[in-house]
């Protein structure tokens, strides 16, 4: 990498596409720099408004019974994981 | 219990203190009602554009509520807002979706990456076969519609099948056809404009 920092490459390697070569500069120089890390952050939340942006759709009027349902169940087997848990040393 | 004047940091707080607790579940209960009514359709909405279809949005609707109540321990609102980490989630759990269909495609009106066409997404084909009804929007959401849409459209066209498609810069650029600095170049500066126009309406705040 010639530039001193890598804010050409941050848009990208916030939206996930960078090839595993510019993956590996991008973090360790961010690591490294705190000036790419303040612009990374900068750049967090750009992406999920484009998915922010998505025409708004009705969905069933069933489907929030069936959120409640799975959501209920996993905190049921969250619940008994804890139960579980190893006592003796 | 009535968590509907909590903002969304609080209410994330209120699912993760309850979660897993097994003399919880009517609060939790009205807890996960709100965060769903607030972000349901929000949810939904991504999910069946990335998707296609709608029992399997239905499905990444359902794993990423979830998800969030198994991660609300660890969310944190200095990092994004509930709104964009609860999309972040839903995009992950539709790019995965993408990928297997793509190692096992599957019949039926599933768009896998190779019948990809560069100018049309799943929502799209839902929209002309009339199942689009369109969920009143607020003024940020309408904002922010706004704002994408403002995109030149070879910027917003690129970034579009980068984030919904989960596509890396090589792929795009095969595609579309355009040499790969091309590419990069165009993910960029739709990103920067995009990061700009939001901190300008003061939809996202300073980093």
């Amino acid at each position: 990498m010639d530039e001193e920092h890598v804010f050409d490459l941050l848009p990208c390697f916030v939206l996930g596409i960078l090839d595993e070569s510019e993956k590996k500069i991008v973090s360790e120089h961010l690591a490294a720099c705190d000036i790419c890390r303040k612009e990374l952050e900068s750049y967090i939340e750009t992406p999920s408004h484009l998915g922010m942006a998505v025409p708004r759709l009705t969905p069933s009027a069933t489907l929030k019974a069936r959120v409640l349902c799975r959501v209920k169940d996993a905190a049921g087997e969250n619940s008994s994981m804890d139960g579980e848990s190893p006592q003796k040393p | 219990m009535d968590f509907s004047a909590l903002d969304d940091p609080a209410l994330m707080a209120v699912i993760a203190r309850l979660f897993g607790r097994p003399a919880s579940d009517a609060a939790l209960n009205q807890a996960v009602s709100t965060l769903y009514d607030r972000y349901g359709y929000m949810v939904y909405s991504v999910a069946i554009h990335m998707v296609g279809d709608i029992e399997t949005a239905e499905e990444i609707t359902q794993d990423v509520f979830v998800h969030a109540c198994q991660g609300a321990v660890s969310y944190s609102p200095g990092l994004s807002k509930v709104s964009s980490w609860l999309v972040s989630i839903t995009r992950h759990r539709a790019i995965d979706e993408l990928r297997r269909r793509s190692v096992r495609p599957e019949k039926d009106g599933v768009d896998i990456p190779e019948d990809i066409n560069a100018d049309a997404l799943p929502g799209g084909q839902l929209q002309s076969a009339g199942l689009e009804h369109e969920v009143e929007t607020s003024i940020q959401d309408q904002k922010i519609h706004q704002i994408v849409n403002s995109l030149p459209p070879e910027q917003r066209q690129v970034m579009d099948l980068a984030y919904f498609k989960g596509l890396s810069h090589h792929q795009i650029a095969d595609l579309v056809g355009e040499p790969l600095g091309t590419i990069k170049s165009r993910i960029r500066l739709g990103m920067q404009k995009l990061r700009d126009a939001l901190l300008e309406q003061g939809i996202t705040g300073p980093a």
